[in-house]
């Protein structure tokens, strides 16, 4: 079974769950930007973590033999060769059907799934696209897709097989409301910066820059400075917020550098994290502190609601 | 959370994340604590472990939020039998060939105007060392080592390359490092060296870890090309 690309819009790139056990080597961590709608796309189909598609931009891709897909993310438009349908669901196609995507907002990521996943050979253990490092993806050099690449499709259960929902309850549907606040977890050199620093990042709106990408978020507002003078580099986790000395915040996304010296505040919520990574130029982004065990209760609530859903 | 032991701080990196700093007068004190934490806990092989990534004089560790939380994972810690320093994974020796004065990666002249020694006391004082392996990060397999004597110390450069050579042999501060691919980057070069440190071939295999000593050995343009081509090291041959 392959998937062929007929049109390709800004970008489209194979990811999975990332890589583990190696960011002691140098190796980025990388996996989808929007972890949210990455799992209900794979849940859709009656799985976990299976290589899955992440673009940006409209797609539009033919299907060589019958098959199903789930498309997720934000507010988007879906057409089935002349048929109009919606995201978070899994759809049932038929050999030469063409599926199109548009998104309502460019630059959004949207995630497209199949049963058993795309095949791509593992490159440090992930399907993973990693431009930076020359690394991964179906072109094996972190190259993403281009117009007119086909993609195979694993061997596995066939699309009948899939007994999970093919459907989500409206509760579960993510909330891409870009106007609600981003929670955030103080860790690191939260010490070093001051009280009146830190109410000045809760307290302000940071307007998203051009300077994002699968690295790091670049945010410009109220400058947020620290008393540090220097430090060792150091591990630098997923979501962490680190305050250069212009006083501007990077969130550093999927693709982060395992390691870095700059002084970080604290670290965006993991139950937030898939929504600001929607974020677009322009948005306005407000914080609010929450701390470490709410942050942890509010995103097992959020999978355990999953879990139950699809019944596993 | 209250520190203990030889660690002198214990911070939060995310809800699934602790950061733990060492204690030590100096870096390579530090940095020896660290790495005595990072292998005592990888030894202990904990279900709900996800990464351990030491740093310079840091380690993070990355839990899976559903099995633990913090109070979980530090309660370990506090019971973590710290191994000898006998008992680590053994840290490898490497004694690397570098082509100094390389035409791709030369920085020599500029490096003798910032410290005032001449090119060959620069050579002589990169190769007389034994550096150790502080942290491996910013790309796979790039290992910063230290320290280098401080009369070769250069600040890094005040607008960085955008592209520096596979290979090159960089100093800045008191750190020197081989960049294991081509890539940006604001440290001065000294050379090129021939042994990959990674090769996208290798997959999730690096050639220096964190704890390795490193020394380099000067080797003339005819060495370099004869080792280069014994480990198929692709190199810009155009200065």
């Amino acid at each position: 079974m392959t998937v062929r690309l007929v049109s390709v819009g800004l970008n489209a790139i194979t990811v999975d769950a990332g890589r583990k056990g190696v960011l002691h080597q140098g190796f980025c961590q990388s996996g989808p930007m929007d972890w949210l709608a990455f799992q209900l796309a794979n849940q859709l189909c009656g799985q976990h973590n299976a290589p899955t598609l992440e673009f940006m931009g409209a797609l539009t891709f033919n299907i060589e033999d019958d098959c199903s897909v789930s498309v997720t993310g934000p507010a988007a438009t879906i057409w089935v060769n002349e048929q109009q349908t919606s995201c978070w669901q899994r759809i049932a196609l038929k050999a030469g059907d063409q599926v199109r995507v548009q998104p309502e907002r460019l630059g959004a990521r949207h995630y497209v799934a199949t049963p058993s996943g795309f095949a791509v050979s593992p490159a440090v253990g992930s399907a993973c696209t990693v431009k930076r490092e020359y690394v991964g993806g179906p072109h094996q050099d972190g190259s993403p897709l281009k117009t007119g690449d086909l993609l195979a499709v694993n061997n596995g259960k066939s699309s009948r097989g899939v007994a999970c929902p093919s459907s989500l309850p409206a509760h579960l549907l993510p909330s891409y409301d870009m106007t609600k606040p981003i929670g955030i977890v103080a860790g690191y050199q939260h010490e070093a910066f001051s009280d009146i620093a830190w109410q000045r990042l809760l307290n302000n709106e940071y307007e998203v820059t051009p300077q994002m990408d699968r690295m790091g978020v670049r945010l410009q507002g109220p400058a947020v400075q620290s008393a540090m003078s220097g430090m060792y580099s150091e591990a630098i986790a997923l979501g962490s917020m680190q305050v250069p000395p212009d006083g501007q915040p990077i969130v550093m996304m999927a693709d982060r550098q395992t390691l870095g010296g700059y002084p970080k505040v604290g670290t965006l919520a993991r139950c937030d994290l898939y929504r600001f990574a929607q974020c677009l130029a322009g948005d306005k982004i407000q914080f609010y502190q929450l701390d470490a065990a709410n942050a942890r209760a509010t995103w097992l609530l959020q999978q355990v609601a999953i879990q139950k859903w699809f019944g596993n | 959370m209250q520190p203990f032991g030889r660690i002198r701080q214990i911070e939060f990196a995310g809800e699934d994340g602790l950061i733990l700093y060492a204690l030590g007068e100096s870096l390579p004190e530090k940095n020896a604590v660290v790495q005595q934490v990072a292998s005592a806990i990888s030894a202990q092989s904990y279900p709900w472990l996800i990464e351990v990534v030491p740093s310079y004089d840091s380690v993070m560790l990355v839990f899976d939020m559903f099995q633990v939380d913090h109070h979980h994972v530090y309660q370990a810690l506090l019971a973590l039998p710290l191994v000898s320093d006998s008992d680590h994974h053994p840290a490898q020796h490497h004694c690397l060939p570098v082509w100094y004065g390389a035409p791709q990666a030369n920085d020599l002249g500029k490096i003798a105007g910032i410290t005032g020694l001449t090119e060959r006391q620069i050579v002589e004082m990169h190769t007389s060392a034994t550096y150790k392996a502080f942290a491996v990060g910013f790309a796979p397999g790039f290992a910063y080592l230290g320290e280098i004597n401080t009369a070769l110390s250069v600040p890094r450069m005040a607008k960085p390359r955008t592209k520096v050579p596979a290979g090159a042999v960089a100093i800045a501060d008191r750190q020197t490092a081989v960049y294991p691919s081509k890539s940006p980057g604001g440290w001065h070069l000294l050379g090129l060296c021939p042994v990959p440190l990674y090769r996208p071939e290798d997959n999730a295999s690096v050639l220096i870890n964190a704890g390795d000593t490193v020394s380099f050995e000067a080797v003339s343009r005819e060495s370099f090309i004869e080792i280069a081509s014994q480990h198929n090291f692709e190199w810009d041959v155009h200065a």
